[in-house]
């Protein structure tokens, strides 16, 4: 099956509708996550007291007071990461589109795959802060458990998709030649 | 650019004068070689970036012409009326 040959009718593949399926369902969460991080930093100065004592319970001693901003750095970075994360499962959704369209071998995906390699670089970065600010929460509460860790996965995806952006734009070339061929 | 040498000569396709000569259509072309009208027209306007031997190999029978005949490596300045 020559799914790739530029100008083909667009065909059904079972796969590509589950990956697309998976990349909305993920838009969906990432757009949730980042609306609940943006309503509950208002909504901690409300209701901060009552949630406080409950960490105190379940700490077993009492917190420090620059607990509230240590909350609110994990929410704004929740908020950029989860921003950050919608950007890229739209952007691998229109990759998808494409290959769905029978014509992948496009300049624009060469372009949207380094933007998804950038997003997983820069997603990671956060990770620094966010390994710091929960490794300091889980530290103050004691008996908490947060997960901030760095990835070392996550760059490696980074490096793939660098190189397949490379790949996609010599194959846009490629292409580009092929059209002016008789 | 102007300055690049490469910019003022060209490969001519004289598919034009071939099927004057021939008194032939290039729709009729297009038909007896089996390829696209569309694909046809490219050639002879020299849009083409390239050419398959298998399309050269059809025109030259069906012309009954050499591939020297059809293509030429001449100056654009010199080629235009």
């Amino acid at each position: 099956m020559n799914l790739f040959r530029h100008g083909d009718r667009p065909r059904r593949d079972w796969l590509l509708d589950v990956v697309r399926l998976l990349l909305s369902v993920m838009m969906v969460l990432s757009l949730a996550a980042c609306l609940a991080a943006i309503i509950a930093l208002p909504l901690m100065t409300v209701w901060w007291e009552p949630a406080r004592l409950a960490l105190e319970e379940r700490a077993s001693r009492p917190l420090p007071d620059n607990l509230t901003y240590l909350v609110a750095g994990c929410l704004v970075l929740g908020a950029i990461a989860s921003i950050l994360a919608f950007r890229f499962f739209a952007v691998g959704r229109r990759i998808v589109d494409t290959v769905t369209q029978g014509d992948p071998f496009i300049p624009e995906n060469a372009v949207r795959l380094r933007e998804m390699g950038w997003l997983a670089v820069i997603t990671q970065l956060l990770a620094f802060p966010a390994s710091w600010l929960t490794g300091w929460l889980a530290h103050v509460t004691h008996s908490l458990y947060f997960d901030g860790r760095f990835s070392l996965g996550a760059i490696l995806l980074a490096l793939v998709l660098f190189v397949l952006a490379r790949i996609f734009r010599i194959g846009a070339e490629m292409r580009e030649d092929l059209d002016g061929t008789v | 650019m102007a300055d690049d040498p490469d910019d003022s000569s060209h490969i001519v396709v004289r598919l034009d004068e071939l099927l004057y000569e021939r008194r032939m259509t290039l729709t009729e072309l297009a038909d007896r070689i089996g390829i696209t009208l569309a694909n046809l027209s490219i050639l002879k306007t020299g849009k083409a970036k390239a050419i398959r031997f298998s399309t050269l190999e059809a025109i030259c029978r069906e012309l009954d012409c050499q591939p020297g005949d059809l293509l030429a490596y001449g100056n654009y300045e010199e080629d235009q009326p």
